[in-house]
């Protein structure tokens, strides 16, 4: 329950934010280790909130706080569409090899 | 591009907790929030306390939350002191919105003491502030007594710890001293009081603990 309702809180709250002309790329999440939030959830729910929405491209990605209970949006990452497109696909062969 | 947001998401939960403290420290009311297990005897611990003060000529206010039925709501409403229910119909803790709406209902300037019983949970309730003064932890010894240390976000902010059905306790091979020393450890300034709500064990104490804090 917490999860969804913080994953539309997340949605709104980065949308707004992201310059003309550019798409997000990464949302970095901290979640403080007594809040009551699972963040596989967190995880799983953005990968469904975000399908041909703005975050369509981007990635949620969570950093697990001590001694903290709160949940914040410390930054977004951001990058022109066109940008996003040329860059080349990941060689596998070159991947398993390093 | 990087773009620094360091937004809270709970900001809102937040201002609305500051919101009701300020509500409360104006109307110099005492504000505690009781959290504890599901069966831990918070209702009971709660019976006890009103019966206590209306004794003493004193009210007490309780918001009380629980996800279904009017069961524990009905059971205080034999002592005649005003009463807030909240079903949170599968929430799993009560929100400052929840109390602020709550306590609206509430005759919060004929009150001495106001309780907050949250939903039945060591998890999420220690979680939210409510924008009470303080929180009170009540660990029943059929629980276990390693549970300060599996649980520490609740023990480590509340102001009283209740070890409650102590009359259990070898029972339940709960250990007293272990379990006083699970707390310490993640919060040494708490208060302990190991009582038994049905034998009347330490029950003064924490008795006059509430008084004091209506006073």
């Amino acid at each position: 329950m917490h999860e969804s309702v913080l994953i539309y809180k997340i949605m709104d709250e980065v949308r707004p934010k992201i310059p003309q002309g550019l798409v997000l790329k990464k949302i970095a999440l901290s979640v403080g280790e007594y809040s009551c939030v699972n963040s596989q959830s967190l995880l799983q729910l953005f990968e469904i909130a975000k399908v041909n929405t703005f975050a369509h491209h981007g990635r949620l990605d969570i950093t697990a706080v001590k001694d903290d209970g709160d949940i914040k949006i410390m930054s977004i990452e951001v990058e022109h569409e066109n940008r996003r497109k040329k860059r080349p696909v990941r060689n596998r062969k070159n991947a398993c090899a390093n | 591009m990087k773009i620094d947001v360091k937004k809270d998401l709970y900001e809102t939960e937040k201002t609305l907790a500051q919101i009701n403290r300020e509500t409360f420290k104006g109307l110099q009311l005492p504000v505690v929030n009781m959290i504890g297990s599901p069966g831990a005897g918070k209702t009971t611990l709660l019976e006890k306390t009103l019966e206590h003060f209306k004794a003493q000529g004193k009210r007490v206010g309780v918001i009380e939350g629980d996800v279904q039925t009017s069961i524990d709501s009905d059971r205080l409403s034999v002592f005649g002191m005003p009463i807030g229910l909240i079903n949170t119909n599968g929430g799993c803790h009560l929100s400052s919105e929840d109390v602020s709406r709550a306590a609206k209902a509430l005759p919060l300037d004929t009150l001495d003491l106001l309780i907050i019983e949250n939903v039945g949970n060591l998890v999420c309730p220690a979680a939210f502030d409510l924008g009470e003064q303080m929180k009170i932890a009540v660990l029943s010894t059929p629980e276990g007594d390693e549970k300060p240390l599996k649980y520490p976000a609740l023990f480590k902010n509340a102001g009283l710890v209740v070890i409650s059905k102590c009359e259990l306790a070898d029972m339940c091979r709960f250990d007293v001293r272990r379990a006083k020393d699970n707390i310490r450890a993640v919060n040494p300034d708490a208060r302990i009081i190991e009582l038994s709500a049905l034998d009347g064990t330490n029950m003064d104490e924490y008795l006059s603990f509430m008084m004091n804090l209506a006073e």
